[in-house]
Parts: structure tokens; sequence; C-alpha cells
């Protein structure tokens, strides 16, 4: 059904993330993030896919998954209050590895908006492949932050997948067991997590091979414990026959593959031997599924290594040969002394024996037996209620915001007004003193009484909404653009605008 | 192979404490340079032997293949019971009858006598299979199983006698994956303080706390709907909230008709992203490169026009290199966006006219930097251009003084940037030519920390070795054959078991045992090494040559990860004893550390001098933490002076304070300081005495500063206990801190005996409520050796004394107080507050 055989990716990404800093000493750095995005910046990664920013998470959108007490409570903690309040800081597992750092509501606001825009992207069958290193945060917990996670992005996103997609595949190279989204869809056949991760005396505990799912939720989750040192040669030899098991039993209609880089060679906190090629790997192998994919990022502590890794496999989602010489950049330093993309893994040993990892990929085949064969999954139509997209004026959050501040860059995002507004002779007049339009310049608007009778119905608004339809390459979108005044906004809405 | 003697952090290894004692298996942790050598980290690894046979029946009979990996929501498996521990098995398992549970206790001596006949009790932590083998096969495979720890201990590495290796337990493979030499296994972790064995298992938690609320799919459609329909209530209580002028039934019909289209598209949001740029935009890679160019020679000329950049740009050459950073790249993607990737629309907006209205750029919103126009280029810089190069130099001194803590260098010395603008500036800084300089400086302080050590073959012969050591191939013919497999002939004997049986292995079993900790079969002497070091240390505990290595115990991994499998009921011998251990080693750290407490200013300085390591003493006295609590803050911030070391304290304001305050608040402050079991009444006279001291010390102060000329007199004296100061604090800063809070720190040496009686009165003062306090903190005292990395708070506030003592030593010498208040300091108020008055 598309028209290219390349696969149209998008890329997820907010220029404040790397800016945010979990304190002193800490191995976790957002500023990976921007390191990778520089890095594929000048690599010219840029041009072969549709680059976004996410708008931050609100707290209804976090509190699906999260309990509402305690996104309340991230909401409103203060780092420099934090001694006077130690008990709450107890309950939510907040402090030693979780500081309250500044800025951490926004951070998983960008983290969770990213994933969940990425999903509702995929939703729409707009792309199909989603890109978002912000995100992989697969430890925090329903109401308690863990490894260095504080909201669960994945979860999120796979709830928001669930909407549309009747099976989602999780699958975790994070050297950290991704516990959170274990434990998030335990009990439920709907989503089936796949996790590959160092076990034994290692954070967090979990990930037994034993460890499969409960209730409906039996044998819906997967372990693979592994030992120190694995290398590229024997990951691929346990990854991609697992996973192909998988695929031909659960079939999903969509995966989220978990990209963390900690089980990358050499890392601050990880004890794995893999190099880009053996990582990338993974998401090589996914992309040949023909499945709506979603990288996210995870751990990965060792940041030059971590931005070499989220470039690279960048570069495999979109197809495109990269050169192993790093392009210039404003983080150069960092990747010397060589200054390649490609790393070598070191001379650590293997602790995984052959027998020792065929003998466990058998056990988990075991377990897969009793998965019933899921029927095949048809491409269902697009619900019609995902075409509509509404704008409102922001004029007045723009007016009130305190001047002396610092602006967020989604914050000024939404104040861009596009500048066709002023340029485009096309446009009627008559709509440049209403509230500003978003849409793709390129495409021209189409009469209203465009084959699309379905959406006809939704603009016969008593309140005078006016009804762009456009035609994009796959789906048509219907824009209602909202006077800003209009009484029928939804609660939380109005609330937002003043 | 050089790799073979290469010990590597994470490595496992022997470890060979006594000679008679089989190797102790390690696995090294850090490796540290000191003066004696190298020190290495530990974690333990404890054998069989080593571990109660009483508990190992219990682990044994357990089965461990636990059917239920996770927690269910409150609620405690059936077979759950606190005498003889919670053993996860099967419902219908034999090994927890009750019965059983009760006679634990009596059973305990019958294990012992038991474990010198049998192997084990049962097959739990034994890999897949092992029924099938035979007694002894079985017994040599218990030989490999461990029991990891979580303590820590510090050993030289010269004891180091080889590397082994150690995996954990694996239940999809059987025997034959274990039976290799030099391989053990280990399934649970051993705590010696509470007698368990623990299953070092963390459990996927069941229940509505933790699950997220997933459709069925087959009702997915059903359920929708509904939901759509329990909705819409709830939305109109909302709006009922929002509008309260009293329209509601209106907006009421007004809504219904919508519902499930309209309200589900509000919900769904689809506005969650903007795009930033999409890639079928009509231009070509080569096309996209040339605006790229344009863009950064846009850049060199606005550089050339600002005249902040132009100032500080010297040659041609770095402009351009300004002009190439990523930030240009960025912004001219954005520019090109905005222009609908219209070539010649984006070149326009390169160089818009100064009036901003005529050109609606919102560039910079879309890429977050800030740009100038300059009525012709468009100039963007990031955080490295942005800053002064005097902003720079405050960073990097704030960083060597903070470290990377950004909070406090924002607050203390750059408080108009933001913290965003610091964390980016940081970020570019180190990947710049300034950090590459500035880090040259510091190496020399990461040496001492080793990745890896070079230990030679230990070819020293064993104290055990019978007659000469043979280093021929030339077998020796014994009198007495070996053992354990009864040859006669080998290159070397060596004595084993209690010395009245004169029993005598083989060269290779002599391996085997000291490696497996046991012989191929079981044997009646095969614990003769405990039971020799324990007369030694009945017999002579003083001729110990070297005392036991402090263990350091390490959190849990995870707070939920302990499974408790085997535990002794709580009245069981072993556990009591394990309890007075623990008893009598609190005592014992507590007396010691009362001891150091309780040391004169003199005997420290003698102790010092005599060579012993300590410079410096950190430790928070009864008074000083008195002090801090009942001054009022203004008087006394200890906080704010902590984060200002070159302010100095107002003394006098301090001792006039403490002068004047009333007994009630020394009460309340007392009562404050959470000591129970503290003696109210000692304290309450320790403080009324120090008040005394205080009011006499201002009184005399008074009549100093109207005789004498201000400052004149002591500042020599001053410049001399300066000079004394900086030779002390050269030492360096000593390992040794109670963990009463922020500490500040004192140099113990220091002291001005100008006044004979007051020194009195200090000491006799200061030692039983020194004493008493130490006392009372010991318990949670450690040795401040082992910071462990994430312990995060610890090591800042180890980091933060060291930085204040550092600096220190420049401020002194070179700047002698010329402020009058210096000279009236009272050698009290000076040791109240510690190095303050250093400055």
């Amino acid at each position: 059904m598309q028209s290219h055989s390349k696969k149209r990716v998008s890329y997820y990404y907010d220029g404040d993330v790397g800016n945010y800093y979990y304190g002193q000493g800490h191995p976790m750095k957002p500023q990976r993030i921007r390191m990778a995005h520089n890095l594929l910046l000048n690599y010219g990664l840029y041009r072969k896919m549709e680059v976004f920013r996410p708008r931050p998470a609100t707290f209804e959108e976090m509190t699906r998954y999260h309990s509402d007490e305690y996104i309340n409570f991230l909401k409103n903690v203060c780092p420099e209050k934090m001694h006077e309040q130690k008990v709450p800081l107890n309950k939510f597992n907040l402090g030693e590895d979780c500081p309250v750092f500044d800025g951490v509501y926004e951070f998983c606001q960008l983290s969770c908006g990213g994933s969940l825009a990425a999903a509702s992207r995929l939703n729409r069958n707009d792309s199909d492949i989603c890109i978002n290193w912000m995100g992989g945060l697969h430890h925090a917990k329903k109401a308690e932050a863990s490894g260095f996670c504080y909201s669960n992005d994945i979860v999120l996103a796979i709830l928001e997948l669930l909407k549309i997609h009747p099976r989602v595949l999780y699958i975790d190279i994070d050297i950290h067991h991704g516990d959170g989204v274990e434990e998030a869809f335990y009990t439920t056949d709907r989503v089936m997590t796949v996790s590959f991760h160092k076990y034994g005396e290692y954070f967090p505990g979990t990930g037994d091979s034993k460890d499969i799912g409960a209730d409906k939720g039996m044998y819906y989750a997967l372990n693979f414990p592994l030992r120190d040192g694995i290398d590229d040669d024997a990951y691929e030899k346990i990854f991609k026959p697992v996973i192909s098991r998988v695929m031909e039993h659960f079939r999903p209609s969509a995966v989220v593959l978990q990209c963390g880089a900690d089980s990358l060679t050499g890392d601050r906190l990880g004890c794995f031997n893999l190099t880009l090629k053996g990582h990338g790997q993974c998401v090589e192998f996914l992309k040949s599924f023909n499945v709506p994919l979603m990288l996210v990022g995870g751990g990965g502590y060792t940041i030059r290594n971590v931005s070499r890794c989220w470039c690279y496999e960048t570069a495999v989602a979109v197809d495109e040969e990269i050169p192993n010489d790093l392009p210039f950049n404003d983080y150069f330093e960092y990747f010397g002394p060589d200054y390649k993309l490609h790393i070598m893994p070191s001379n650590m040993p293997n602790m995984n024996t052959r027998e020792y990892l065929e003998s466990t990929m058998s056990s988990l085949f075991e377990y897969m037996r009793n998965l019933p064969f899921a029927p095949s999954v048809q491409m269902q139509p697009l619900q019609k209620e995902h075409d509509v997209v509404r704008f409102y004026d922001k004029s007045l959050v723009e007016d009130h915001i305190d001047p002396d501040v610092r602006e967020s860059t989604s914050q000024i995002d939404q104040a861009v007004e596009h500048v066709a507004e002023f340029y485009d002779e096309k446009e009627p007049t008559k709509r440049l003193d209403e509230a500003p339009v978003k849409r793709t310049a390129s495409s021209p608007p189409l009469e209203m009484e465009s084959a699309k009778k379905t959406k006809v119905l939704s603009t016969e608004e008593p309140n005078g909404d006016q009804v762009v339809l456009m035609e994009t390459e796959t789906v048509t979108r219907t824009l209602i653009v909202s006077e800003p005044n209009n009484e029928d906004l939804g609660g939380d809405e109005s609330s937002d605008k003043s | 192979m050089a790799g073979a003697n290469m010990y590597r952090v994470g490595d496992f290894v022997y470890f060979e404490e006594s000679s008679d004692a089989p190797y102790q298996i390690r696995r090294i942790e850090e490796l540290n340079k000191t003066q004696s050598g190298v020190e290495a980290r530990v974690v333990l690894y404890h054998r069989r032997r080593d571990i109660s046979p009483a508990l190992l029946k219990i682990s044994d009979q357990a089965v461990r293949r636990f059917d239920n990996y996770y927690e269910v929501d409150k609620k405690k498996p059936e077979n759950f019971s606190d005498a003889s521990g919670f053993i996860l098995s099967e419902p219908n398992g034999s090994e927890t009858k009750p019965e059983e549970d009760e006679k634990e206790g009596e059973k305990a001596e019958e294990a012992t006598e038991e474990s010198t006949k049998k192997a084990d009790w049962g097959n739990g932590g034994l890999p897949l299979g092992a029924e099938n083998i035979g007694e002894e096969a079985r017994f040599r495979l218990r030989q490999h199983e461990l029991f990891l720890s979580r303590q820590v201990e510090i050993m030289p590495a010269s004891q180091i006698r080889g590397k082994c290796r150690v995996m954990l337990l694996s239940e999809a493979e059987d025997v034959d994956s274990y039976t290799s030499d030099d391989l053990f296994f280990y399934s649970l972790v051993y705590d010696p303080n509470h007698m368990t064995l623990l299953a070092d298992k963390g459990a996927i938690r069941v229940g509505d706390k933790f699950q997220a609320v997933v459709e069925n799919d087959d009702e997915n459609d059903e359920a929708m709907a509904s939901q759509t329909k329990n909705d819409v209530p709830e939305m109109e209580i909302d709006e009922d909230e929002d509008n309260e002028n009293g329209l509601k039934i209106d907006e009421e019909e007004d809504v219904k008709p919508k519902t499930s289209s309209e309200k589900k598209s509000a919900e769904e949001e689809e506005d969650r992203d903007v795009l930033v740029f999409k890639s079928d935009n009509g231009l070509t890679d080569r096309d996209i490169d040339q605006f790229i160019i344009l863009a950064r020679s846009v850049g060199v000329f606005a550089r050339s026009m600002d005249v902040s950049s132009s100032a500080k740009l010297p040659s041609l050459h770095m402009t351009v290199a300004c002009a190439s950073r990523d930030i240009t790249l960025l912004h001219a993607i954005a520019l090109l966006h905005q222009a609908d990737y219209d070539f010649g629309r984006a070149v326009k907006f390169l160089v818009p006219p100064p009036n901003r209205q005529l050109y609606p750029l919102d560039i910079d919103k879309a890429t977050g930097s800030r740009t100038t126009s300059l009525g012709g280029p468009l100039l963007c810089r990031d955080q490295m251009e942005e800053w002064s190069a005097p902003e720079a130099n405050l960073f990097e001194e704030a960083l060597d003084k903070y470290g990377k803590d950004f909070n406090d260098i924002r607050a203390d010395y750059l408080p108009w940037k933001s913290m965003r603008d610091i964390v980016e500036y940081y970020y570019q800084y180190k990947a710049s030519n300034r950090y590459a300089d500035h880090k040259k400086k510091k190496q020399a302080d990461a040496d001492s920390k080793l990745k890896q050590v070079y230990i030679p073959s230990f070819s020293k012969p064993s104290p055990n070795i019978i007659g000469q050591l043979n280093q021929s191939i030339n077998t020796v013919k014994s009198s007495v054959s070996c053992e354990n497999c009864k040859t006669t002939e080998s290159t070397n004997w060596y004595s084993w078991g209690p010395s009245s049986a004169q029993l005598r292995l083989c060269q290779s079993c002599w391996v085997s045992w000291k490696k497996n900790g046991g012989l191929q079969r079981k044997h009646e002497h095969d614990l003769y090494d405990k039971s020799i070091a324990k007369t030694i240390n009945n017999g002579a505990a003083a001729s110990e040559s070297r005392p036991a290595p402090p263990l350091i115990s390490m959190k849990p991994i995870a707070s939920n990860v302990a499974q408790v499998v085997a535990q002794l009921p709580a009245n069981h011998p072993l556990v009591l004893a394990s309890r007075q251990q623990q008893a009598a080693q609190k005592a014992s750290s507590s007396f010691s550390f009362a001891a150091i407490a309780g040391l004169t200013p003199q005997a420290l300085a003698k102790l010092q001098q005599a060579g012993g390591r300590p410079g410096v003493l950190f430790y928070t006295t009864v008074w000083r933490r008195a002090i801090r609590r009942a001054l009022p803050r203004n008087v006394l911030n200890i906080r704010r002076l902590s984060r200002r070391p070159f302010l100095s304290i107002d003394n006098d304001a301090i001792a006039r304070a403490t002068a004047t305050l009333d007994k009630t608040t020394l009460l309340t402050t007392a009562k404050g300081l959470q000591m129970s079991n503290f003696n109210d009444a000692k304290f309450i006279q320790g403080l009324y005495q120090m008040q005394c001291a205080f009011s006499a010390q201002s009184m005399k102060r008074s009549s100093t500063t109207l005789g004498a000329h201000p400052g004149e007199p002591h500042s020599k004296q001053q410049k001399q206990a300066g000079a004394k100061l900086v030779l002390k604090t050269r030492i360096p800063p000593s390992t040794f801190k109670t963990p009463i809070g922020v500490s500040t720190p004192v140099v113990g040496s220091l002291h001005l005996g100008n006044s004979a009686a007051q020194h009195q009165l200090f000491t006799n003062m200061a030692l039983p409520i020194a004493t008493a306090a130490a006392k009372m903190n010991a318990p949670q005292s450690r040795i401040d050796d082992g910071v462990t990395p994430s312990d995060g708070s610890l090591l800042m506030s180890a980091t933060t004394s060291q930085n204040n003592v550092e600096s220190r030593k420049i401020p002194v010498p070179s700047h002698p107080p010329s402020d009058s208040k210096w000279s009236y300091i009272s050698e009290d108020v000076f040791l109240y507050l510690g190095g303050r008055r250093l400055k």
C-alpha cells in the first residue's frame, strides 16, 4: 500500500530535553539525547524523515496509567523543599536513584508527550516508524519512580496504540529488565512483553525466565535472563529466533522497541559487550516485519556511545548508509580519540555459554507453545474520529506568560504563526483576521462536497465552525477551526486557555 | 598469557587469608592504590562450609522452583510462617509441616551432627538433573555451591591466588554445565546478621495498584461505547463547575447531540505534535547544503557586525568556527521550514530588515534560541558563545569548588543565568579546548583508582608443605598415602588436618582442597581449619597478625528484592549468638569512637606527630549542635555559611546571642536533638557552663577592646596560628567523620592554649558530653573510606568539606585578618565553629 519502499519515519525531539540535569554524579544524562540529535542532524538524516516536536503530555494523559496522587506529587514537588517532605518522597521512591531535580515534571511531560504523539501518529497510519529517543523510561511504576524513571511513557504509548491495535508487542533490549512495562501489562493478553536483560544481582532484580505473566496475561510476558559479556553474535542468535517465534504466535499489529543503550560495550553501568551493529540489528530485524514500529530510548550511561547508537539506529530506520567518520558537531570532542561512529567490542569474556543460551531459549519456546495462535490481523479501517483535529486560539496563554522566564520550546511552539498567513495570496483574505490555521500549505483546500460524506456530517455544527478538508498522501483529515470563544469546548480545553 | 595474571574490577578471584584454610572466593569491586600496595574492595561469597548446617538444611529442602513469580497485592502466600521462615514451595511440599517448625530448634544440633555424615538434605539450589547423580558426584557439586553476601571487605591484593568463575544458577541448565573446575554457582544471598538465606529475586506485583487498565479486545467496541456513555455525565459536571452563570441547561442540550465522535476527538488530542521539518519538501540535498553554507556565511557577517562578538573573536578563523556551530544549522533548517521550503524566501529570512513586523520571523521560538536581527544579517548564538569571558571564568571556578552541582553554582555564582543555560553551557564547555586544558591540571588526582592490576603468580611455598619445595617434576614417595586419592607419589606433600592426626595431601589434591574447600569424599576433618582458628582465637587473641577486615554491608539492589527462603527461628541459638556478636561489635566500635572523641587536643596532636593518619578530624560536638539549634537563623545560618566559605563569621554576635539565650530555648534545643536516652541534666548543665564561659568571654573582650589598640597585638598571634594551620591542612583530610549532619571541619590539633583555666573548663565539660554523644552516634558511624558512589549525598558532603579545607589554604597566609574581630576569638568559640575562623 505504500508508494515507496522506504519507510515513512517520524522523529520526535524537543530542543529542551538536553537541558535537564539529574544532579551531580548521577549517571542518567538527558544530554545524550541532544548529542544523538546533533549527530544525526550533521549526518543529514534530518532530511530523510519528518521531524516533530511533541506537545508536552498533559496531566490527564499521564494519569491514564499513573495514579493521580503520584503525578500530582511530581507536578508540585520542588527540589528546594525536598528535605521538608521526606515521608512522601519515600512513598514514591523518590530520592536516591530518582532525585527530584529542577523541572522533573516537564521532563516527564516531554518524554511522555513524544511517545504519545508517536503512538497516535502510528494509529493514524501516518508513519511506519516513529522514533522518540526521549522516551523509553521502562522502570517507572504506576505510583512509584524507579531506576531513573519517573513516568512510564512506554505504557502510555502502548495504551494509546491499543485504541486501534488489538495486540501490541513490547520488546526491551535495555540491559535492565523492563519491569515497569511488564508489570503494567502483566495480566493482559493484548500486550506481550519480551525483555532481554542481565539477570542476577542486578537492578531491578526481576525478570527470571520463569516469570511469564498472570491471569489472562499468563504466557504474555517473556524474559530472557542473560549473563555478563554477551556479544553481537550470541545476541543475534537468541534475538532473532525468539522474536520471530513471538511474531508468529502473537501476531502483533504494532511493535514498541525499547532501545536502551546500556547493553552496549563499555557502558558505565552495563556489563554486556554489544556494539552498535549488534544493537542496531534488532531494529533492522523488527523493521523487516512491516509492522508499525515505535523506537524509544531508555538506559545508556556512557553518553558518547548512547548518542552513537541512537544516531545509527535512526539511520537504520530511514535506510540510510552513514559513513563511519563522525561529522563535525558541537560535541565532537566527546567522541575522541577515534571520532568514529562504530565502537569495538572489549575483550571481556562472554559468560553466556552456548548451552545456557540454547536451553534458556528452548524453555521460552516451551512457554510460547501455550499461546493460542492469534488469528491474522486485518488492517483495520481508520476510525474517523482520529481524523478530526481541533485548534484553539492560544494567544491568551501567550499573553499571560511571564516575560522574565525563558519560554520552553513547546510553549514557544504554540505561539508559532504560520508565515503563509501573511504571504500566501491564494489564501482567502477573510481567514486572516480569524484564528490561525495550522496546515500543510502545499495541499490546497478542497471543496466541502468532496467524497468524504462522513466528515461533512461533523461540519454541521450549530456554532458555525468552519471546516476545511484536506487531502494528504494517505489520510484525509478534517480541520475544524474553532472560534476562540466557542462555548462548547471541553472543560479541560477551556481551562487550558485561561 | 599475561591476561591470566591481570585482575580487573569485576573478576572473581581466590583469596588466601590463611594457609590452612581453603581459598576464599571474592569478587573485586574496586582496586585502590595505597601506600602499602594495592587494596581490593571485594564482595564476599560464602561456601557451604561457612554457613550453619541448620540453615543449609532448610534451604536444601525448600523447593525453589517458584511457581508464582509475582506477588499479589496484599495477600500473603498460605504457607507463610514466621518460625521457620518463608519457603516458597508447592502447597503440598512436605518440608514445611508445622510440627517440624516447632522442633527446628532442637534439630539444629542434630543437623550439625548429621552434616558430618551427609552431603546435603535435598536438591534445593542444585542444577537441573541433580537428583540423578550419585552421592559422591553430588557431594562434589555441593562444594561448588556458594552463597552471595551483601558484604564487602577490604583485602590486600597480594593475597589474590587466581581467578575463578561464579555464576547465578540457571534453572534451565543441567548439571553438566556446572561441573568444570574453578566454576562456582550461587542462587541465594546469605545474610549473616539475621541468619537468613534470601532469594535474590524481585517480584512483579499484581493488583489494581500496579497494572494499567486495558480493555478486552473482543469487548473493545462495547466497552468503548459504554465508556463514552459513562463519560458524558462527568463531562457535564465539569462544565457546570466551569460556568457558574446558570446557563447549564442550554449547554447540556448543546453538548448531548454530538457526543461520541466530537468528544472522542477532543480526547484523542491529535494536536500532539508540531512539524519541524518534512522530508518530501521538493528541495534536493544539495539545495539544503547550499542554504546551510549561506546561513553560515551570514553568521560570519553578523558576528563581524556585532560588537560583543567581534570583541571576543580575534581572528576570522574563529569567527567562522563559531558561525559553523550546530545552532546555525538548526536555525537554517527551521528557517527553511518556515519559508515553506522556498529557497528564495528562506534566503530573505536570513537577512531580515530591522523591523520585525515586516518579517514575521518566529524562528527563534521554533529553535528555542535567541537571535538578534542587526538590520541585516541574522545573528544566532548558542550558550557557548553567549557567555562572556568573565562568566566562563566564574563558571570554571565554581565547577572546581562545587563540582557539578549546578544548583549551587547558579545560586552562588551565576544567578542571572537560568539552570538550562548553565547545563547547556556545561556540556558545550566540556567539548571545548578550554575544558581540555582545565582537565589536564586535574588529571593527577584521579590516579589512585585502578582499573586492573597485575599480580604475578604466587610461587612462595605454602607453610603447610612438608620438606623442601620440589620444583622438579620428579615425584617424591611418601610413607603416608594421600588422604584423598591414596597415592603415595607426588611432587610435593602438604600436611593437612589437625596436627595430631599427621595427615597429608598430594599436590593435586591439595590444590583442589584449597579451591573447592573439601575433599572428594566426606571426611571427618573437613572443617579442621575452623577448629584451629577457634583455638587460636581462644588461646591468644592478641597474637593475631591481622584484625578481621571491616565488613561493610551493602544495601540490597532493589527494595522489593528479598524473598526469604530459609530462616532460622528467632529463638535458635545461632541467631541469638549472632545478635550478641553484633551487640558486642557495636559496643566495641562505640568504645573506640568515644576514645577518639574524648581525646584532648594535645593528645590528638601527639597522635598526629606520631605519624598517624588523621590530619583533620571532622566531628560535631554536642555543644556545636546545640549552638546551631539554639541560635536564631539571623545570627548563625550554617547553610548559608557553608556556601560562602570566604565569609567570616560574626563571632561576637554568636557569643552575645549564646550568652543571652534563655533556659527554655536551651531545653527545647536539647529535646530537639532527639536524644531520648540523653541525660537531660548533664546536657543542660553543660550548656549552662558554656553560657557562663561565653558571657565571661564577651565581658573580657569588651574590656580588651577598650584597652588595647584594636587588632595590633593579636594579629601577629593570628598570623602564627594561620601558618600553623596551613601546615596542618596540608595533611590530607582525614577520612574520619561522624555521621552527624553536615559537620563543620575542625583542625584537631589546633589549640591556642592561652587560657589554661578556660581550657580546663572546656575539656572537663566536653569530655563527658562528647563521649556520650559519640556513644549514641556510634551505631551509625562508619569509616568513611568506602563511600559508595551511589551514596550521593554522603559523597557530596565529603567533597564539599574537602573543598572547604583546600580553599582555606589560600586566604590565611595571604590575607592576614585585618578585621579587628578576629583578634577576639576565644578558643571556645573557635572550637565550636571549627575551621571557620581560618578565613
